[in-house]
């Protein structure tokens, strides 16, 4: 077999395979997330990363610039989108879509999936119509939903929440795999076999066509493509040295008219086919040899050498930061001690009465689980009176963590009002989660809703009740409280009735 | 998939034809659970429509489309078509000089920097940046498809 032909020089992965790769894993450094089953917690998920990698997946290091984007403009009513609208101009004039082509991981999955021996539908005039839906994708569900529920004073990020695939696969799917969130199954109802159901069908799509997602979905893609001709990073045509043969036209899978348009992802198929190399990936004035060739054959090999090593040793130092971070994390509370035992809270004291509470019950067991006594805590109520948890027996207690921020929590806040107003013998508080991104009082001011609130400051009511970082989460107690639910996820009027209706 | 011998194209579309049915077979269990799971939450609204036991059943019945795609997925790599000509551009390019770019569009370039550099420095004054932490620190089990 020549060398032509072999198996390596088929598979032999290009330059760019090798960067998507890289990226892939330098987005996604916290592996030890996949074996604990949480996402990461660390301050590098202030930075949002280029590609589209949904930051609720266990090994996310970096932010979503597309979850970014629509959480900033779900808050531009109280807060100008400034830093996340910064960082997507930067790279869109930096990179513009050599970042769908080179740094996405969703892209890389799309390729690897076109890459089944199927018959493949090629491009044409439909599928050219076709990449203009990303853009209808952009307006409407990534910019025009948020906004409006913007003014509505409910966060939706439009896109995660109905159409998002990478959502679905690195953050759901991945999360759920884990033994330890087998519980979060009772979450899962129409919203996640919607977005499962079109996961699979743009995982088929994208194994005859090429970059389905990419080309006729990604808003990431659609707004870098805006800036591609600003762009600083890409593949550009010499237009003096065109022969207008169309040999780049024909060669490129993605649907394009001109090298380096809003649709080339500058992967650089077209260079080397170009009679006249009027095409070259260039980086600003400097011309760079690289273009979708393999590896061991681009650039001169000393500094290919030097580059890829440091590349190396960057992400062996982002893997070792991430993983085994120098400051061990403070121990979760515990939640499952018995009867006459304290009830320990983390944190330095501030809103509860007490660092430990004395129980005088001997069983039930005290913790967070159904069946088990809660330990007792004290917050403040919003506006005045104190909220004791061992004050509120012989009354039906909802507990609801939620955020300003949190979409799903704002939209249930009217269902656990409505309740608290036609159950007089209930008690509902409404906990803040400790994580604040904009004045509590003033934002509860601004509507009217009569329920209780309260802030959990130091995380403490939330590390009582066992809450991870999936919000919402609410807990019911009977008039005993002894825990009969303690579920992240949104709740319903009928399961609030149903509970109050067996604790009755 | 011309060009291609007869045992290579049949392989291709026995791949194809499984690719679609194992879709279908998916589609259609995770439609299924949640038929199943909201006719229960009519009587129990407390009842788990994804309970264990259900996506166990409905994996049963998923997996034989599986297998038989994953063995089809293996026969096709093995000896279905391959890329003949795989691409391997045969020109190198050259090092010539860039043509330049038009100034207006550097100015504009400069000034859209300028622009993004402001941006995100008034972000971080204004805590935007915190804001992203927040959001990315924490699930928000409806925006990842939980519900």
């Amino acid at each position: 077999m020549d060398k032509q032909t072999s198996w390596w020089s088929r598979h032999r992965p290009t330059t760019r395979r090798l960067v998507q790769l890289y990226t892939a894993l330098l987005y996604n450094a916290h592996l030890k997330g996949f074996a604990e089953g949480e996402i990461y917690t660390g301050k590098s998920k202030a930075l949002c990363v280029p590609g589209l990698n949904c930051y609720s997946c266990p090994a996310a290091v970096g932010a979503c610039p597309l979850g970014a984007l629509q959480n900033a403009v779900a808050a531009s009513a109280s807060r100008p989108a400034f830093y996340v609208v910064g960082v997507l101009l930067l790279f869109g004039l930096a990179l513009g879509r050599v970042i769908c082509g080179w740094a996405c991981p969703m892209g890389l999955l799309q390729e690897l999936l076109h890459k089944l021996p199927t018959p493949k539908i090629k491009k044409g005039r439909i599928t050219r119509a076709l990449t203009w839906l990303k853009y209808v994708l952009l307006v409407v569900l990534a910019l025009a939903v948020p906004l409006y529920y913007a003014f509505r004073r409910v966060p939706v990020p439009g896109f995660c929440k109905y159409v998002c695939p990478a959502g679905t696969l690195e953050g759901a799917i991945a999360l759920l795999l884990h033994p330890d969130n087998q519980s979060k199954l009772g979450l899962l109802g129409i919203l996640f076999t919607r977005k499962f159901v079109i996961l699979v069908l743009i995982t088929l799509a994208c194994i005859f066509l090429y970059r389905a997602f990419c080309r006729f979905l990604c808003p990431l893609g659609a707004l870098y493509g805006l800036m591609s001709r600003l762009a600083l990073l890409g593949v550009k045509l010499d237009q003096s040295r065109c022969t207008d043969c169309g040999a780049c036209q024909r060669v490129c899978p993605m649907d394009i008219r001109k090298v380096g348009d809003r649709e080339c992802i500058s992967c650089g198929k077209c260079i080397g086919v170009c009679p006249t190399s009027a095409i070259q990936f260039r980086a600003g004035k400097a011309v760079l040899h690289v273009s979708d060739v393999p590896a061991e054959k681009t650039g001169k090999r000393g500094r290919r050498v030097l580059t890829w090593t440091l590349a190396l040793l960057v992400l062996a130092g982002v893997l070792i930061a991430v993983n085994f971070p120098a400051s061990a994390k403070p121990e979760p509370v515990s939640t499952s001690q018995t009867g006459n035992e304290t009830v320990q809270t983390t944190g330095e004291e501030p809103q509860t009465t007490g660092e430990t509470q004395q129980t005088t019950n001997a069983a039930p067991a005290i913790g967070s689980e159904p069946g088990q006594r809660l330990g007792d805590f004290t917050v403040e109520r919003i506006g005045g009176a104190s909220f004791t948890l061992s004050e509120q027996r012989g009354r039906f207690v909802v507990l609801n963590i939620w955020a300003t921020w949190c979409g799903p929590c704002v939209a249930e806040l009217p269902i656990l009002e409505e309740f608290a107003n036609t159950h007089p013998d209930a008690s509902v508080l409404a906990v803040h989660a400790s994580l604040i991104t904009e004045d509590v009082e003033q934002w509860l001011a601004q509507g009217s809703c009569s329920l209780d609130f309260a802030i959990d400051q130091d995380g403490t009511v939330s590390n009582l009740v066992g809450a991870s970082t999936m919000l919402p989460h609410t807990v019911i107690l009977d008039r005993n409280g002894t825990v009969l639910y303690n579920c992240p996820g949104s709740i319903t009027a009928a399961l609030l009735e149903d509970f109050y209706s067996r604790a009755s | 998939m011309s060009g291609y011998k007869k045992g290579q194209r049949l392989t291709a579309w026995i791949l194809t034809g499984l690719t679609v049915l194992l879709a279908i077979a998916l589609c259609w269990a995770a439609l299924d659970l949640w038929l199943e799971g909201r006719a229960i939450r009519q009587t129990n609204p407390a009842a788990v429509i994804y309970s264990p036991e259900a996506v166990h059943a409905r994996a049963g019945k998923v997996l034989p489309v599986f297998l038989a795609w994953l063995v089809a997925l293996v026969a096709a790599l093995c000896f279905g078509p391959r890329n003949a000509k795989p691409f391997h551009p045969r020109t190198r390019v050259s090092a010539q000089a860039a043509v330049p770019t038009p100034r207006r569009l550097q100015w504009l370039r400069i000034g859209l920097f300028a622009a993004a550099a402001v941006l995100i420095v008034l972000g971080v004054l204004n805590g935007g940046l915190r804001d992203v932490l927040v959001k990315a620190v924490n699930l928000c089990t409806e925006c990842i498809g939980l519900g």
